[in-house]
């Protein structure tokens, strides 16, 4: 009885944080495009300004968020973006402006693309 | 970290999970081992990439465990059925050929058995687990009291540690209903200290066993104990 109820116990946490780590992937994810679409705007509007503030928080949200899907995701899938992000932060610095487009887009392209590996879709697992 | 809970999620599984492996366990038992290197032996790879495969291999098999035990046709597809291999008319070479065992497979696991030709042998069946199991024929068979029907004592029962490595077992000494004061009794005849036995026991009948470290081992009763 006792093996029963461990293992009802387990089935139901690995069930739950299967859940609850896939709503965080999707969030996270989802809040980081978002995030970069924000700042692709204000480059566009040449807010220059504005978009290097916003980069640079970005990029500390997402050394956060790094150290949290770390603990559930291999490592080598997360740590690209850190390097884009501060690769983006670094052509507002350098006043390099017709780059920030070029690597807004491609940020997004690697969220979503990293997004779709690492989602649970029936795909994935076969 | 790993070893350990591997080694919990095993014991968890059974105790029939270390010894006679039916091909479920097996399967389960290799994915086991495969899983708990992936996060050892790769950094990136967070250690719960290991437990949570572990842990559903855990839960798969309980689940199938607790199938095979409700379900016999369940368990003859899972484990398989024992195959009889040599019967009364002799070997079933067509039952052997769809076992993929050859003859000499055959005659190694009779030898193995203890029977060096298959005339000894009145039936043999290859088990689930891949274990022959042979049935002699009557006239190979050891003979027994019962064939010559004498009366034997009644067995003695299976013997209680009191003392092992000099650590005396409390529990062990309550269900054979022994004394502390009877142990030192046993100690104080064979001029003994607990700590200098390395393995005392005791039958339900009263035989003890003796063994101190560096001294003969002792075969004698609870009551010639007490006798003085």
């Amino acid at each position: 009885m006792g093996r029963i109820i461990t293992a009802i116990i387990v089935f139901v946490s690995i069930i739950t944080f299967g859940v609850l780590d896939q709503v965080n992937l999707h969030n996270t994810f989802g809040q980081l495009i978002e995030k970069t679409e924000y700042i692709e705007q204000l480059a566009i509007d040449e807010e220059y300004d504005k978009a290097g503030v916003e980069t640079k928080k970005m990029l500390e949200w997402w050394k956060c968020k790094r150290d949290i899907l770390e603990l559930t995701y291999p490592h080598d899938e997360i740590k690209d973006l850190v390097v884009l992000i501060a690769q983006l932060d670094g052509y507002i610095v350098s006043n390099q402006f017709d780059n920030v487009i070029y690597s807004c887009e491609f940020i997004k392209e690697d969220a979503a693309n990293k997004l779709n590996i690492l989602a649970f879709r029936f795909k994935n697992v076969l | 970290m790993i070893y350990f809970f591997l080694l919990v999620t095993m014991r968890l599984m059974g105790k029939k999970q270390l010894g006679e492996l039916q091909p479920f366990e097996f399967a389960i038992t290799l994915i086991a081992a495969d899983l708990a290197c992936i996060p050892m032996s790769d950094t990136s790879v967070p250690i719960l990439y290991g437990l949570v495969p572990i842990l559903t291999l855990f839960v798969i098999h309980l689940v199938l465990t607790k199938l095979i035990k409700h379900s016999i046709k369940f368990r003859r597809v899972i484990n398989g059925k024992p195959i009889v291999v040599i019967d009364s008319t002799g070997i079933n070479y067509k039952t052997i050929s769809e076992l993929d065992m050859t003859i000499n497979d055959l005659l190694e696991s009779l030898r193995g058995a203890g029977y060096f030709s298959p005339s000894q042998v009145h039936y043999a069946i290859v088990e689930t687990n891949g274990d022959l199991t042979v049935l002699p024929k009557s006239i190979y068979t050891p003979l027994t009291s019962k064939d010559l029907g004498l009366e034997v004592p009644q067995q003695a029962s299976v013997p209680y540690m009191i003392i092992c490595e000099g650590k005396l077992l409390s529990q062990n000494m309550q269900l054979a209903g022994i004394s502390s004061e009877t142990v030192r009794k046993i100690l104080d005849k064979y001029d003994l200290k607990q700590k200098k036995v390395l393995l005392l026991t005791v039958t339900d009948n009263g035989e003890l066993f003796l063994q101190p470290i560096s001294k003969p081992a002792v075969l004698t009763s609870l009551n010639e104990v007490n006798n003085g």
